[in-house]
């Protein structure tokens, strides 16, 4: 060991951190080396002195605590008030499906309704009708024997219809008239066309 | 001091919320962990400050202390992690030196020190080692500090510190080193032990 070693030692033992084993081996030393010996004593003037070094205490201990205290109570209800709000939005996810639910019920009750039939057909649309059966019964005419019959039996089913639909709503017995009339010439149309 | 277990309860009424079992439980450390920052600062207001906030921090982050280590020791290593925050801090903004050279003349002990006639050989040599202690390399005095102003053991300061007991030990006898080379001119003139 080089006195370098030994004087780590000499500081440990001033801490009372070196073991019985090292002491024994630093006192043998110290006995035989005069600048260990002298480096020992140095910095034991030094530790007293620097032990004796005035300490710092605080100039106001009493209000050092009131502020702390202070504090600490502003912390407490600061995060009263995040535990709170915490469990609030543990439970956003449930608010949020119940909302959900409400606003879909909301929905179906009003707005999901199945749409009302318009039965003001017009003139252009009974055409269309009657397009429609025309065709059906071109097909059906391959028997020539069966076409009068057919037509007859469409035209009128038409004729029903466009009676029921222009009757529909009519409570002044003139307009009821009016679109008697006015039947009777569309029908004449249609059995023109045919 | 109180006994362990005192201490125990005193920690756990805390954890619960209980601002005066905490003001109870750190009533001791109050004082010993102003002197250990007003050393590593060199400033009083400073000192209150950042005890104040070791003490807030150790109050809100009291769930993680796992009585492994003693209170006081945790105490210390967050006491000296805001300090070396600060002094980082100061550190960048001002410069460390320009800054503890601008609150020197605030330190009522260095006041006391007025004309070269005036002071003892004690005073003077009490003066230059405090100025000593205050240029110590900073991860050298925290060490020495620990050890010395707090009392701490190396295996206690290791703990504050983050490092090994040999690394403790180390750094302390490196500072006496320093600190002896730094006081050889007045150690001739002071009063032998």
């Amino acid at each position: 060991m080089k006195c370098s070693d030994y004087q780590k030692l000499i500081s440990d033992r001033l801490d009372g951190s070196l073991p019985p084993a090292g002491q024994r081996i630093l006192e043998a030393h110290l006995k035989t080396c005069q600048a260990c010996h002298l480096y020992e004593q140095e910095l034991k003037t030094i530790e007293v002195k620097l032990r004796k070094l005035p300490t710092a205490e605080p100039e106001n201990l009493a209000a050092l605590e009131d502020g702390l205290r202070e504090r600490l109570i502003r912390v407490e209800a600061e995060s009263k008030v995040r535990q709170n709000k915490s469990q609030l939005t543990k439970l956003a996810p449930v608010w949020a499906a119940g909302l959900f639910l409400v606003m879909a019920a909301f929905y179906l009750l009003f707005f999901n309704r199945p749409p009302i039939k318009d039965q003001n057909l017009d003139l252009a649309t009974l055409m269309s009708f009657e397009d429609s059966y025309l065709t059906l019964t071109q097909t059906i005419n391959g028997d020539g024997s069966l076409q009068e019959r057919y037509n007859e039996e469409i035209l009128n089913s038409i004729f029903e219809e466009v009676e029921d639909l222009n009757t529909e709503g009519f409570e002044n017995i003139e307009d009821y008239g009016e679109r008697i009339i006015n039947n009777n010439n569309e029908k004449y149309l249609l059995t023109e066309n045919i | 001091m109180m006994d362990k277990e005192q201490e125990l309860l005193l920690i756990n009424r805390a954890r619960r919320g209980e601002v005066e079992a905490f003001m109870t439980l750190i009533r001791t450390y109050q004082a010993p962990i102003y002197r250990l920052i007003y050393r590593l600062t060199g400033n009083r207001e400073d000192a209150a400050d950042l005890t104040q906030e070791t003490m807030l921090k150790a109050y809100t982050g009291l769930k993680n202390f796992k009585a492994r280590s003693r209170f006081n020791t945790w105490l210390h290593r967050i006491a000296v992690n805001e300090t070396l925050n600060f002094l980082d801090k100061m550190s960048r903004e001002k410069g460390k030196i320009e800054y503890l050279d601008e609150i020197k003349p605030a330190d009522p002990v260095l006041a006391m020190v007025a004309t070269p006639e005036e002071i003892s050989i004690e005073e003077e040599f009490k003066t230059e080692l405090e100025q000593a202690l205050a240029e110590l390399p900073a991860n050298y005095k925290l060490a020495i500090t620990l050890v010395v102003f707090q009392g701490l053991s190396h295996s206690e300061a290791a703990e504050v510190l983050g490092c090994s007991e040999g690394t403790v030990s180390w750094k302390i006898h490196e500072a006496r080193k320093m600190l002896r080379e730094r006081m050889r001119p007045y150690l001739g003139r002071v009063k032998e032990v």
